[in-house]
């Protein structure tokens, strides 16, 4: 067997075992070593592969990623949800579909304090649920704008998904988050657009809520001062060049800590609950890095970024056929993987395959978190839809499945306007100096 | 999406007692690897205040920080595994009698343990090399061969964790063998 036929039969066998229950790092692990000795020899793969776990474990910029979602745990426990929410229902809550909407914009407003699709749903989820659910609206309505809201969490910065691909394609975190914050509000818009869209045909959806009063209106707002300060300190001290992005995810966790102390709500149990959520999510991601650093060099080894590159120069297509290619093969991948695994066990090879067309990279790692998203909304493995249900009483899996087509079609809107307009993700980058 | 770390019948006599003391003892790496955090978050803060009101730096946060880095990162991995927190997707083995999935289970954590063992090897010859320089980092001085030994302690934990899922599996095919359903 030639190395070029070994990589695409690498990706099979993964896809077998996770297809099996086998945990899709160790999957990754266990293809990359056999196929790095079988290419490599014994003594080059033995040589890289003691080393690698370890660097993949402990590499430049990594401290970030548990810093972040310590950042992201405490600040779901620190409660400020709740006054994120209202602050922004009290703006928006009486129109109609308007607390769907709010529901949207608060997890937009959480996504720049969590870099996780998943707290997020099920923080904000939490809150608005009951909410939607005592004021008549729709559970289909409720629910799909609470599951597509969080993806959110994973676009706007500080983004996981983000800094990973950053780390592991060497290019600037802070571009990759500048890059992200103008399609993260084009993304919040258009869901917007999508409830407005469904309530204005069908308003039995949800029914329009009595209008605050000036000063109730204010003084919802004055009570969101911690998650403002939370997102000046990090998005902020990044941009202003006050603190590395390390620093500004320390700063983000002491933060968050002082927060929950703040609103007293940090008691022992409170501390040991997010203690233990982070390092099950800090466990999960650091796997997978290690499965996927491991299987990365494999595929590095048998060539296979070669074979696509010149398979697909032998088609002819143009870089947008190829790039419509990646694109439609990450939203069917979504589909049955979580986001974070499809990005790491594929980013090498696309990453080199894209960028050789002529194509930004910064641009590359946004437009495929992008299309990771749609894979956490989008049945049989949509993460945020199990989350959401599991935090829900009496929610069922085919009830969120039914609302949340227009949000999916949202999600294609947004994606097709970032490949027609390359400079909706790049202008804000080339604005700071970051590219 | 499953969870294959599914609440099994009561056992009796050493074996539940061996079992609950390696959960414990797994978490309370794993806990700790977390608490670890608060160090660099103190440090950082403190560095920031430093460096605004006194000027230059309070102390070089960089390799303490990474200590930390792997610290939290090699023992939040064995608790990953022993709260079925690490991401699996099945299309095939849940549609299946509970007992094929049980050695389907116990298959899939030996192979776990026989990886992280492996790579825990080979990881403890990288190891050796940095003792055998006496490497340290560049800026404290701390010796690299602690970093190492932190993330083979991980190593060792994880392949633990997969054989106690194993055992987990095993217990669970051999109560439902004894009749339960």
């Amino acid at each position: 067997m030639t190395a070029h036929l070994a990589g695409p039969l690498g990706f099979i066998v993964v896809l077998l075992l996770i297809a099996v229950r086998v945990p899709i790092a160790v999957a990754m692990a266990l293809v990359g070593i056999v196929g790095a000795i079988a290419l490599g020899g014994w003594e080059q793969a033995s040589y890289i592969l003691s080393n690698l776990p370890y660097e993949a474990a402990s590499g430049d910029g990594m401290e970030v990623v548990p810093l972040f979602i310590f950042m992201g745990v405490f600040a779901s426990f620190s409660g400020l949800s709740a006054n994120l929410y209202n602050g922004v229902q009290a703006m928006i809550g009486h129109r109609r579909g308007g607390i769907a909407m709010a529901t949207v914009g608060a997890s937009a407003i959480f996504g720049a304090i969590c870099g996780s699709s998943l707290a997020t749903a099920a923080t904000i989820g939490r809150v608005a649920m009951p909410e939607m659910r005592a004021r008549g609206y729709a559970d289909s309505l409720s629910a799909a704008s609470v599951a597509a809201g969080g993806t959110l969490g994973v676009l706007i910065p500080p983004s996981i998904i983000l800094i990973l691909y950053a780390i592991m394609t060497r290019n600037s975190i802070g571009a990759l988050f500048a890059g992200a914050l103008v399609p993260g509000l084009v993304a919040t818009a258009l869901y917007m657009t999508a409830i407005f869209i469904q309530v204005t045909r069908r308003p039995e959806l949800a029914p329009a809520a009595p209008r605050l009063s000036f000063t109730e209106r204010a003084a919802a707002l004055l009570r969101i001062w911690d998650a403002a300060l939370l997102i000046l300190l990090v998005i902020g001290g990044i941009y202003g060049k006050i603190f590395s992005p390390t620093e500004a995810a320390a700063v983000g966790a002491g933060g968050s800590l002082v927060i929950t102390v703040a609103r007293g709500r940090l008691t022992v149990a409170v501390l040991k609950a997010g203690i233990a959520e982070t390092a099950a999510m800090t466990g999960m991601i650091f796997l997978i890095l290690i499965g996927a650093s491991i299987f990365n060099y494999f595929i590095e080894l048998s060539g296979l970024t070669d074979l696509l590159t010149s398979g697909i120069a032998a088609t002819g297509l143009p870089p947008l056929g190829v790039l419509i290619l990646v694109i439609v093969f990450y939203i069917v991948l979504g589909c049955f993987m979580d986001s974070l695994s499809m990005i790491l066990l594929t980013v090498v090879p696309m990453y080199k395959l894209v960028t050789g067309l002529g194509y930004d990279p910064v641009w590359f790692g946004v437009l495929i978190v992008c299309v990771a998203e749609i894979g956490l909304i989008t049945p049989p493995i949509g993460m945020n839809l199990f989350v959401l249900q599991g935090t829900t009483p009496g929610l069922k899996l085919d009830t969120i499945v039914r609302g949340i087509l227009p949000f999916i079609l949202a999600d294609v809107v947004r994606i097709a306007v970032l490949v027609a307009l390359p400079g909706v993700v790049l202008f804000l980058p080339s604005l700071l100096g970051l590219r | 999406m499953s969870d294959t770390n599914r609440p099994v019948g009561d056992d009796s006599g050493t074996a539940r007692s061996l079992s609950a003391l390696v959960a414990r003892v797994i978490d309370a790496f794993g806990l700790t690897g977390v608490a670890a955090l608060l160090i660099p978050i103190v440090l950082t803060c403190t560095d920031i205040v430093w460096r605004r009101a006194i000027g230059g730096a309070f102390i070089d946060t960089f390799d303490i920080t990474k200590l930390c880095l792997v610290t939290v990162a090699a023992w939040t991995i064995p608790y990953g595994f022993v709260h079925g927190c690490h991401v699996t997707v099945d299309l095939i083995v849940e549609r299946l009698p509970g007992r094929v999935q049980d050695v389907a289970d116990f298959v899939i954590s030996l192979a776990g343990a026989v990886l992280f063992m492996f790579l825990g090897g080979l990881a403890w010859t990288s190891a050796a090399l940095h003792y055998g320089y006496h490497d340290t980092t560049q800026n404290l001085q701390i010796p690299v061969v602690y970093y190492w030994a932190i993330f083979i302690v991980g190593l060792a934990l994880t392949a633990i964790a997969c054989l106690w899922r194993a055992g987990m599996s095993w217990r669970r095919f051999m109560d439902r063998a004894g009749g339960e359903p």
